[in-house]
C-alpha cells in the first residue's frame, strides 16, 4: 500500500491525503455519535414503555381499588396515543383479568394469570417489549398491569437516523472530492504542466518555450527558476551555434583560399623539377634537386593539410558526395604504400603484407584512398620506426582491412576521441590538426562501413576498417554518421544543421 | 349473562382475601355494606389531610359515625385495622355533637333531617363526610356511596363542599366520581 502510494502522482498523493484527513475524523465522529444516538434511542424506548406501565399503575390503582373496570378501560384507552402501544391487560389482586385494551389486531392471546410481579419489570424479547408493574397505593397492592409495546417505531427511527448519516456521509464524501479536486487544480495540475513544459523541451530541444510562473507560490518560484535556465540555455546555445558557424565559414573560406594558392605553388614546383639545371656545377645541381625535392614534399603535405580542412568544412556544411565505381582495395593499398616508400624508407620502417589477390567493391576510390593514406601515414607517423602489418580480408561480405603498428598507441579514454574533429591522443611532438581520424570515419560511415581501434599504449595500435561491398542505397549522411557520437559530435552536428 | 353477580362479587374477593369473612356464595345484597365500608377504607388511601389536623405522630386516626346504620358492624372492622398508618378511634356521636374532632365522619341514612346542621358546621374543615343515601351530596356530604344501575358499588363527590374542606383528594379518585354540586339554599 505504502509502495504504492509512492509511486503515485502527486495528484493521487494530494486526493488520497486530502479524503484520508477529512474523511477518517468524520467517520470517527459520526461512529460515535451515531453509536450513541441508536443506544439513546434504545434508551428512551425502553423508558417510554417503562412510563406507559408507572402511568397506568397511577391511573389504574383507583379504578382497581374501587371496582371500575369502566374507568381502568379509559385508562388504558390512553395508552393508544402511543405508536409503539400493542396491548395492555390490567389485572386485579387474584390474577383475573379486570381491563383490556388492543390496538385492532395487535394483542396476541389474552393471558388471564400472571405471575407475581413484585417489582416493575421490563424485558425485550425481539420486536416486543413487555412491562409488568404492581399497581398499588399508598403501600397496598390492588393489581397487576401487563402491556406490550412494539420495537417497530424504534427500528424505523434507528432506520432513518441511519439513512441520515448515510447522506451526511456522502455529503462530506462529496465536498472532501470537491476539496481534494480544488487543491488537486491549485498544486499538482500546475505540477504536471511544469513537468509537461520539462518533458517538451527535452523531446523537442526548444528552449524557446516558458512554463507558467504566475503565482507567488512555491511552483510559481519553481516556474520561474526553471524559466531563468531556460533562457540562459537559450542563450549559451545560440552562442554556442554562432560560434560554430563563424569556425566553419571560416575554415570553409581559409580551405579555398589557401587551396587556390597551393595548386598554383605545386604545379610551379613540378614544372621547377622537370626543367633540365640551370647550373653546371654538378654538385651544386644535384643540390638544387634536393632542395627543389623537399620543396615538393612539403607542398605536398601542405596541400593534404588544406585538403582535410576542405572535407572537414565539406562535411560540416553537408555536402560531401561519393562516387562509387569498382575498387580493388589490394590494388589500391599498394599504390599508397608504393607513394610513402620515400617515408618508410626515411623512418626505416618494416611493412608486412598480408593481402589477398583481389578485394574488389563498389566504392568511391578516391576517398577509400584518403582513408588507407590517413591510416597509413598515422601508422608512420606515431609507428615508433617499429613494424608496420597491413592486411586485406574478406569477413563474409565485409571487406576488412586492418592496418596494425607498434608504436606509443592510444589509452582506452581517448578511443572514441580521436574519431573527433580536432582531437588528437597526443599533442606534443607530432604535427597536424587532428582531422585525419575524423574525415577516415565520415568517409567509412559515408560507405556503410566501421572504424574501431584497438590499442595498448606503448604496444601500438590496430585500426581496423570493415566495409561493405557496396555503398548502401541510401547512404548514412556524414553529418549525422551511423555510429554512436559523442557529446562534442552532437554539438558539432548541431551547429552545421 | 348476569353482569351483576361477578361485579359483586369481584370486590367481595377482595374483602374476603382482607377480613377472611363472608363466604363467597353469599347474596349480593348481603355483599353491599362489606364493599362499602371496604370502599371507605380505600377513600383514605386516595385522600390526604393536612399535617396539622393530627395532634401528634402517635395521634389516632378518628372514624366517627353519626346516626344507625347497618354498617356501623363493617365500619368497626375498619376501625380494628391502620387508617394513614395510624391507630383508628371509632366515634360515636349524636346528631348535634360536634364533629370538628374526627377525621372521617360518617353520615347514616337515620340523619337526613340533621344534615343541613352537621353539614354546616362542618364547612370548610378537613372532616372526609361520607353518606350512603340518596341526595346526601347535594346537600354537601363530601362522598357519597350510590349503586349504579348494574348493583356496583360507586360513589358521588360533592365538588364545592371538598375544595372548601382542605382535604387533598387524588385526581385519580375524582376521575371515578359522579361529581356533583351542593345545592344552595
Amino acid at each position: 500500500m505504502t509502495r504504492r502510494l509512492q509511486g503515485a502522482s502527486i495528484r493521487r498523493k494530494l486526493i488520497a491525503l486530502t479524503l484520508t484527513v477529512i474523511l477518517i475524523p468524520v467517520f470517527c465522529v459520526l461512529a460515535i455519535v451515531g453509536e450513541k444516538e441508536i443506544r439513546d434511542i434504545q434508551t428512551d424506548m425502553l423508558a417510554s414503555s417503562a412510563l406507559m406501565g408507572s402511568m397506568v399503575a397511577e391511573f389504574g390503582a383507583a379504578a382497581l381499588a374501587f371496582d371500575n373496570p369502566r374507568a381502568a378501560e379509559q385508562v388504558l384507552r390512553t395508552l393508544g396515543n402511543h405508536e409503539e402501544f400493542l396491548d395492555a391487560v390490567l389485572y386485579d389482586l387474584a390474577g383475573h383479568r379486570f381491563a383490556a385494551y388492543n390496538r385492532v389486531g395487535n394483542i396476541g392471546a389474552p393471558i388471564d394469570l400472571v405471575p407475581p410481579a413484585p417489582e416493575a419489570l421490563v424485558t425485550r424479547d425481539g420486536a416486543r417489549i413487555t412491562v409488568v408493574r404492581p399497581v398499588d397505593r399508598n403501600g397496598t397492592r390492588f393489581g397487576t398491569i401487563v402491556l406490550h409495546t412494539s420495537t417497530a417505531p424504534l427500528t424505523s427511527r434507528v432506520r432513518a437516523y441511519l439513512w441520515g448519516l448515510v447522506w451526511l456521509i456522502a455529503g462530506v464524501l462529496a465536498a472532501s472530492l470537491m476539496l481534494a479536486w480544488a487543491l488537486e487544480q491549485m498544486v499538482s495540475r500546475r505540477v504536471q504542466k511544469l513537468a509537461d513544459v520539462a518533458q517538451q523541451i527535452a523531446q523537442r530541444e526548444d528552449y524557446s518555450v516558458r512554463a507558467d510562473d504566475r503565482g507567488r507560490d512555491e511552483i510559481a518560484l519553481l516556474a520561474h527558476g526553471f524559466n531563468a535556465m531556460l533562457a540562459e540555455i537559450g542563450r549559451r546555445q545560440s552562442e554556442a551555434q554562432q560560434a560554430i558557424r563563424v569556425r566553419d565559414e571560416f575554415l570553409s573560406v581559409a580551405s579555398h583560399e589557401l587551396k587556390t594558392p597551393l595548386t598554383s605553388l605545386k604545379l610551379q614546383v613540378q614544372s621547377l623539377m622537370e626543367m633540365p639545371p640551370a647550373i653546371a656545377d654538378p654538385a651544386e645541381a644535384k643540390r638544387l634537386q634536393s632542395s627543389f625535392a623537399l620543396t615538393e614534399r612539403q607542398v605536398r603535405r601542405l596541400e593534404r593539410l588544406v585538403t582535410n580542412l576542405l572535407d572537414v568544412s565539406r562535411i560540416a556544411i553537408g555536402r560531401f558526395a561519393l562516387a562509387s565505381q569498382e575498387v580493388d582495395l589490394v590494388v589500391l593499398v599498394k599504390d599508397v604504400i608504393a607513394q610513402f616508400s620515400a617515408e618508410i624508407q626515411r623512418g626505416g620502417y618494416q611493412v608486412s603484407f598480408d593481402l589477398p589477390a583481389e578485394a574488389k567493391g563498389q566504392w568511391d576510390p578516391l576517398r577509400l584512398e584518403q582513408v588507407v593514406v590517413n591510416l597509413v601515414s598515422n601508422a608512420i607517423k606515431y609507428g615508433d620506426g617499429k613494424p608496420i602489418d597491413i592486411a586485406v580480408a574478406r569477413r563474409q561480405e565485409q571487406t576488412v582491412l586492418r592496418v596494425r603498428d607498434h608504436g606509443i598507441g592510444v589509452d582506452l579514454p581517448s578511443q572514441e576521441r580521436i574519431f573527433e574533429r580536432f582531437e588528437r591522443a597526443v599533442s606534443v611532438n607530432y604535427g597536424g590538426l587532428g582531422l585525419g581520424l575524423y574525415i577516415t570515419r565520415q568517409i567509412v560511415t559515408a560507405h556503410g562501413g566501421k572504424i574501431s581501434v584497438e590499442s595498448t599504449p606503448g604496444q601500438g595500435s590496430t585500426f581496423v576498417v570493415e566495409l561493405p561491398p557496396e555503398v548502401p542505397a541510401s547512404p548514412a549522411s556524414p553529418a549525422a554518421p551511423a555510429s554512436p557520437a559523442s557529446r562534442a559530435s552532437s554539438t558539432s552536428r548541431e551547429g552545421a544543421a | 349473562m348476569s353482569r351483576r353477580m361477578p361485579r359483586v362479587a369481584l370486590p367481595l374477593a377482595l374483602v374476603a382475601a382482607i377480613a377472611g369473612a363472608c363466604p363467597a356464595s353469599a347474596a349480593a345484597d348481603e355483599l353491599e355494606y362489606p364493599v362499602k365500608a371496604e370502599f371507605i377504607e380505600r377513600f383514605t388511601r386516595f385522600i390526604d389531610w393536612p399535617t396539622q389536623v393530627f395532634a401528634g405522630p402517635d395521634a389516632p386516626f378518628v372514624l366517627c359515625v353519626v346516626g344507625s346504620t347497618p354498617m356501623e358492624a363493617h365500619l368497626e372492622r375498619i376501625a380494628g385495622r391502620r387508617l394513614k398508618e395510624r391507630r383508628v378511634e371509632l366515634r360515636r356521636l349524636k346528631p348535634t355533637a360536634d364533629a370538628g374532632a374526627c377525621h372521617l365522619l360518617f353520615v347514616a341514612g337515620s340523619e337526613r333531617g340533621h344534615i343541613k346542621q352537621i353539614i354546616t358546621r362542618l364547612s370548610g374543615k378537613p372532616v372526609l363526610t361520607v353518606g350512603d343515601s340518596e341526595g346526601f351530596a347535594r346537600e354537601g356530604v363530601l362522598i357519597n356511596l350510590i349503586l349504579d344501575e348494574d348493583g356496583h358499588v360507586r360513589f358521588e363527590i360533592c365538588s364545592n363542599e371538598l375544595r372548601k374542606s382542605g382535604l387533598n383528594v387524588s385526581a385519580q379518585l375524582l376521575r371515578l366520581a359522579r361529581v356533583v354540586t351542593e345545592v344552595q339554599p
